[in-house]
């Protein structure tokens, strides 16, 4: 007979969980990253990734390749290094406290999304500054709509792509060691598809449609609008942030009902999780 | 080969400190120790954890450098002539790392068998040798898929693959299941009677009585006193006691009283509550109590040997050992 | 007591790297992704109706994997066996840690080469661009030199990682300012004066200059020196090294930092 002073444990809120696993996250991160070693290692060399496209444009002797290709790599490098959601999810089952997530009372899928997402404030930042910092040094001016424009596209693409990683993330879970090559090797199709190198229309038709799928292909679009200063640049941005978002959001939806899959395996003993 | 002469192990005030990082402190992990091991011998090193037991072989493979002191391995010192004790020694650190995980046993050990400048058809038929010595002969697969006890005989065989002249053997039979143990023994025997001498590290008292022709007790990076087997064994039996399991505390309490007015009883305690130790005195006073005790109807008796550490806590004095 | 020589240890090592890359090619993923790369450069150049700079795009990706794997591979080369405690046991033995490494370290490099034909044959499937080189002699040549060079850095890398406490920071940020600076894909004499004389100190930007000049076959006057240049770095790159490690072993073994504890 159950005795009345048992209450039974209400399930954790997801919200709660999520929370929990940000800190977490961010706990991560400060054991790898100074400000100093943050700036002068990963900033900088984001920097130089950028510069490195950059001068293309000056190997071409085109000031409009140039341009594009700063542009384009400069949001990108934020979308990639977001890609290290696929990596740093596939951290919780290196540190052993997998079996402990799964037998959890609350939902899986917070606990691995929260604690990726340590890589957000670095990927806007890089994204930002790039797009703020290396254009002036090729001659290029950073007019204020040019400011607005890049800071709303910075923000949006890094969270939509976070979303569009979770799903992928969720995957290699099941096979830890493909987890470097699997974040590698979408962002750099991702990269060469996405109209940061050349315009999406430069590929042939099946290319094309496959380009849709990558958030960033519509918030860089939008982006360009305002900064090659399009009439109804604007509404392009609206429209191209706002698709990434939606499509952001449908990835990540992926992603958690993936992530709540793995750990049903995991529970029913199909997935060995103390390796 | 070792000349009876020149003794295979030397160690003279040997002292390793480390500098704790962040603190003031330094650490001492052997505080002057001392050491003599002729060749041709089994010279074990009985200690618990951090005893310095690990710091030693780590020095004696030149691994590790000391702080001061010195030690000498088949006549050379450690220090400045590094390679020649390299050449002459084996090491066995063991565990569940330092293999190359997704070779096979062979593949391992043809790459040690390079390091150690070994090459062509010797060396094959020594690798080939050496996998049939640790039972490993027909293991194709890669060590990654190998069970702990595997690991540590292919461990085993990477020390004896160059055929040394000291074997340094840092805690060798951990995770080993007893018959793979005793195979080890067997093993060992066969190494000595080929010339080698073995340093054997160890906590298990067991294995250096079984194994060594001489045991020296080690703590806090000092040696306490060395010792036969024999000596060895005479401190197990002799610190063997008598756990009795009583129905309740009052009768555990009758029979503590009665054991405690016996001369072969050296002490008695209650243990939760219900339990009765005793600790015997003299030769045979086990099997007397024991009689007494089933004599009486007690027949929830066990006999447990003291643990390393209970008998470090009785071991400086007077217990007939031979005492170096 | 056996003689222990310099090559039986060098081939041993070179083996046991070989055998644990077969084993796991996914190492190896910077050279996969070269493809990838190809593509991307082609298509910048094509669209901008530039298809004489074809040999840039082709020989790009193949100088960065050479790098790329340095980098991520070989650097933890010295790592890798700490982690794996079998650090410890290498130093016990009588053959030098270094000729382990330089084993290891070149077969990691060759396994590097295969970027280039993949690059190539990726640019022929895509793009149609023809694999030809002019000067195939001075072309081989540079390549060996490169590698050679290669070698010296990632040695140098392995000794910075293991002295290291974040040695990922490094990996991850030696990569896109070397890219740069040795002039892999734009050719340094584009760049403003002042940083043409710190890329001179790399010896990318000397190799990159000399394949895409015998793969074109113009501005290849004064290879031999220019080659000369290649050894000489890749000479003091490895003296550096050497002295590096030498001092990197004597310190590990005064404060027991061979093994994991």
């Amino acid at each position: 007979m159950a005795s009345p002073d048992l209450l039974a444990p209400a399930r954790p809120s997801s919200a709660r969980i999520f929370a929990r696993a940000v800190r977490t996250g961010a706990g991560d991160l400060r054991t790898n990253y100074t400000w100093w070693s943050w700036s002068s290692g990963w900033l900088l060399r984001c920097l130089m990734e950028v510069a490195f496209f950059g001068l293309i444009g000056l190997l071409l002797q085109s000031r409009e390749a140039t341009y594009f290709l700063l542009i384009g790599r400069a949001l990108f490098v934020g979308v990639a290094e977001t890609m290290w959601v696929i990596q740093s999810t596939a951290w919780e089952r290196g540190t052993g406290t997998l079996p402990l997530l799964v037998s959890a009372p609350g939902r899986a899928w917070p606990a691995f999304a929260g604690r990726s997402t340590q890589w957000l404030p670095s990927a806007v930042t890089t994204s930002l500054v790039s797009l703020l910092v290396v254009p002036p040094l090729f001659g290029f001016g950073v007019t204020p709509d040019g400011l607005a424009a890049s800071a709303l596209a910075a923000v949006v693409s890094v969270v939509a792509s976070y979303g569009f990683a979770l799903p992928l993330a969720a995957v290699v879970l099941r096979r830890p060691s493909w987890r470097n090559a699997a974040s590698n090797i979408t962002h750099n199709v991702m990269g060469l598809v996405c109209g940061a190198l050349v315009p999406v229309a430069f590929w042939p038709a099946p290319v094309q449609w496959f380009a849709q799928i990558f958030t960033v292909t519509h918030s860089l679009r939008g982006l360009r609008a305002v900064l090659d200063r399009e009439p109804g640049g604007w509404g392009a941005l609206a429209a191209g942030l706002a698709l990434a978002l939606a499509l952001g959001t449908v990835w990540f939806a992926v992603g958690a009902w993936l992530l709540e899959r793995f750990a049903e395996a995991a529970r029913h003993g199909t997935i060995d999780i103390d390796s | 080969m070792t000349s009876a002469a020149v003794p295979a192990i030397e160690v003279r005030e040997l002292r390793r400190e480390y500098r704790v990082r962040g603190a003031q402190k330094r650490v001492t992990a052997l505080d002057g120790l001392s050491l003599t091991v002729a060749g041709g011998s089994v010279h074990g090193l009985l200690g618990p954890n951090g005893a310095g037991k690990t710091t030693l072989c780590k020095i004696l493979a030149t691994v590790l450098v000391p702080t001061s002191g010195t030690a000498r391995v088949a006549g050379f010192d450690v220090e400045r002539d590094a390679l020649q004790v390299r050449g002459r020694i084996g090491l066995v650190l063991g565990g569940d790392r330092g293999l190359y995980a997704k070779l096979t046993a062979r593949e391992n050990l043809e790459f040690w068998a390079a390091m150690y400048g070994m090459s062509g058809d010797g060396a094959s038929l020594r690798i080939r040798t050496v996998i049939e010595q640790v039972g490993l002969g027909g293991v194709d697969l890669a060590v990654e898929r190998f069970s702990r006890g595997m690991k540590q005989r292919l461990h085993l065989a990477r020390g004896l693959l160059p055929e040394p002249e000291v074997l340094l053997l840092d805690e060798p039979t951990t995770g080993m299941d007893p018959v793979s143990a005793h195979a080890f023994r067997d093993l060992v025997r066969g190494v000595v009677a080929a010339g080698s001498t073995v340093l054997l590290t160890t906590h298990d008292m067991a294995e250096a009585e079984a194994l060594c022709t001489e045991v020296s007790m080690i703590d806090g990076g000092r040696l306490l006193a060395t010792s036969t087997p024999r000596g060895l064994g005479e401190l197990l039996t002799a610190y063997e006691r008598i756990d009795v399991r009583t129905s309740d505390p009052a009768t555990a309490e009758r029979v503590r009283t009665q054991l405690e007015a016996r001369d072969d009883v050296a002490a008695t305690a209650v243990r939760d509550g219900t339990t009765v130790r005793v600790e015997t005195r003299g030769e045979d006073a086990v099997g007397r109590v024991l009689s007494a005790l089933v004599a009486q109807g007690l027949t929830q008796v066990a006999v447990t040997s003291p643990s390393l550490d209970e008998v470090y806590v009785h071991v400086i004095g007077d217990r007939g050992m031979d005492v170096r | 007591m056996r003689r222990v020589g310099a090559v039986p240890v060098i081939a041993a090592a070179a083996l046991l790297e070989a055998r644990m890359l077969r084993r796991s090619p996914a190492e190896l993923f910077a050279v996969w992704l070269v493809p990838l790369q190809t593509l991307g450069y082609l298509a910048i150049f094509r669209f901008s109706g530039r298809d004489d700079l074809d040999a840039y795009a082709v020989l790009a990706p193949a100088i960065i994997a050479l790098w790329a794997l340095a980098l991520l591979r070989s650097g933890e080369v010295i790592a890798n066996e700490r982690d794996n405690q079998s650090l410890e046991a290498i130093a016990a033995a009588p053959a030098r840690l270094e000729l382990v490494m330089i084993g290891r370290v070149a077969v990691i490099t060759l396994a590097s080469w295969v970027a280039l034909p993949l690059s190539a044959l990726t640019g022929w499937l895509f793009f149609g661009v023809v694999p030809v080189v002019a000067d195939p002699t001075v072309f081989g040549l540079t390549y060996v030199a490169m590698s050679l060079a290669t070698v010296a850095t990632a040695l140098l890398f392995a000794v910075f990682f293991v002295n290291s406490r974040s040695p990922r920071i490094f990996q991850n940020s030696l990569s896109y300012p070397f890219y740069v600076l040795g002039g892999v894909l734009v050719p340094i004499a584009l760049y403003p004066q002042w940083v043409q004389v710190l890329s001179r100190g790399v010896y990318l930007s000397w190799s990159a200059d000399l394949l895409r000049a015998s793969t074109t076959g113009t501005g290849l006057q004064g290879w031999p020196w220019r080659l000369a240049v290649i050894l000489g770095l890749a000479a003091v790159t490895f003296i550096v090294a050497h002295a590096l490690l030498g001092l990197t072993m004597r310190n590990a073994r005064r404060e027991g930092k061979l093994g994991l504890t």
